[in-house]
């Protein structure tokens, strides 16, 4: 039972604390909040509990606790035994997915192709500021970049080949 | 084919941290939260060898062992340690605990142990046969739940009931309590029957669970707390903030950033 627990996580722990982060706008929060669920699911589980999709009640249960998480429950909660709003859902779990995986790839990259990456993508640093910002020169800039592009692009196949296979 | 989803590459860096959603610590933290971390010590595979021998050898000299009612000895010297007994209970002794058991009696159904110090039980249910615990003052008797029991202050034992239910006595009365999920009772020397102690402290047990748990608690409160359990002072520069939730008792330098940050406070350390 703990097993295949964890083998859940390996599958899913990052797209839904990806998706929680979308709906909390904060990575510990999301973090706390799957964990959560996770355990939820263990107990349900444990009490035999039957799931027939694991996949998409783990979704559903990120997303209720979100919403209970920002007490806006703006939107009706899905009651759990019955799921039936697939398409909506789906959409967010590829989101999920793609995006898990990026994450990924970001944490492979090597420590200063990282931080480089990140100075121009998130904080919209001009290659030239962050030349002076870490006296380095523009080269190795251009060079850190491409490599970053290239390995979000590996991943970025790697995604496109697993949903080819998952809808095969 | 190869083309980057920009919009899920914005969303990613937008809230990227470096070790964060990190699978493995996550599943960690799962482990410590469900309570399962059974290791069998090689003292248990001493006892194993030994009861496959014994098989071998023959009933006579099983027989014999079972008149004598050899004891097993499961002790911590400076360290938390996790034991699984035959019948499949999880033990967790603090350090400086022991617990003694017939290993032949449990294997038969015989389930009772005498224990030293303070441990943390997660008895197999079994409504056939009852768990008994002996401390040196106290009786517990379970069919299958998990609690904390704690004599290490000497002279009185105190059970915390996590779940399930258990009759806490003491060691030599019939008479008793029966203690149900959350509650803690206390045995003095003295006394003939257990006193129950309204505790809103949810954290007799992070020692075992790794996880501090607050519910709207004033941070001197949990800064006490903290300063318990890492063996340090700590102070707060507004005492005005309140917690709830939870967090692992990690290093505690993590900790204190992450109340800091998330109180938006300062935390001073005094050794």
């Amino acid at each position: 039972m703990q097993n295949q627990i964890e083998e859940l996580f390996h599958l899913y722990y990052r797209p839904l604390c990806v998706y929680a982060i979308g709906l909390l706008n904060d990575v510990n929060f999301a973090e706390d909040v799957v964990m959560d669920c996770f355990v939820k699911l263990w107990k349900r589980q444990n009490a035999n509990v039957e799931i027939k999709d694991v996949k998409s009640y783990l979704y559903l249960m990120v997303r209720n606790a979100c919403y209970d998480y920002n007490k806006t429950a703006q939107i009706d909660k899905v009651d759990l035994d019955n799921l039936n709003c697939e398409t909506e859902l789906n959409e967010n779990e590829k989101f999920s997915e793609i995006a898990a995986n990026l994450w990924t790839a970001i944490d492979t990259l090597p420590r200063q192709c990282r931080k480089i990456f990140l100075m121009s993508r998130r904080d919209g640093m001009k290659y030239s500021e962050i030349v002076e910002e870490l006296g380095i020169s523009i080269k190795t800039v251009e060079a850190q970049m491409s490599k970053a592009y290239k390995v979000l692009r590996g991943k970025a196949k790697d995604i496109y080949f697993f949903i080819q296979s998952f809808f095969a | 084919m190869e083309k980057i989803d920009e919009k899920a590459l914005d969303f990613v860096v937008k809230y990227y941290q470096e070790g964060k959603l990190d699978t493995l610590n996550a599943i960690k933290t799962f482990r410590h939260l469900i309570g399962e971390k059974a290791v069998v010590r090689p003292i248990h595979r001493y006892i194993a060898i030994a009861a496959s021998l014994l098989v071998l050898i023959g009933l006579a000299i099983g027989w014999y062992i079972t008149m004598n009612d050899e004891r097993t000895v499961l002790a911590s010297a400076n360290d938390i340690e996790t034991y699984k007994l035959p019948d499949s209970t999880i033990i967790t002794l603090a350090p400086h605990s022991s617990i003694s058991f017939s290993y032949i009696g449990m294997k038969n159904g015989r389930r009772s142990v005498d224990f030293k110090g303070k441990a943390y039980f997660k008895v197999k249910h079994d409504k056939e046969h009852p768990f008994d615990v002996y401390g040196s003052i106290s009786h517990v008797r379970v069919l299958g739940t998990v609690f904390q029991i704690d004599e290490s202050a000497g002279n009185n034992s105190c059970v915390t009931l996590i779940s399930g239910k258990v009759f806490f006595g003491s060691r030599n009365a019939e008479n008793g309590v029966i203690l149900t999920d959350g509650m803690t009772a206390k045995l003095g020397i003295n006394d003939s029957v257990p006193n129950i102690v309204s505790s809103k402290n949810k954290n007799e047990t992070v020692w075992v669970s790794k996880v501090f748990r607050f519910d709207d608690a004033t941070i001197t409160e949990v800064l006490n707390q903290l300063s318990k359990y890492y063996h340090v002072k700590l102070s707060a520069s507004d005492k005005t903030k309140r917690v709830s939730g939870e967090f692992e008792a990690g290093e505690l330098s993590n900790v204190i950033s992450m109340l800091e940050n998330m109180l938006d406070i300062r935390i001073v350390v005094k050794r």
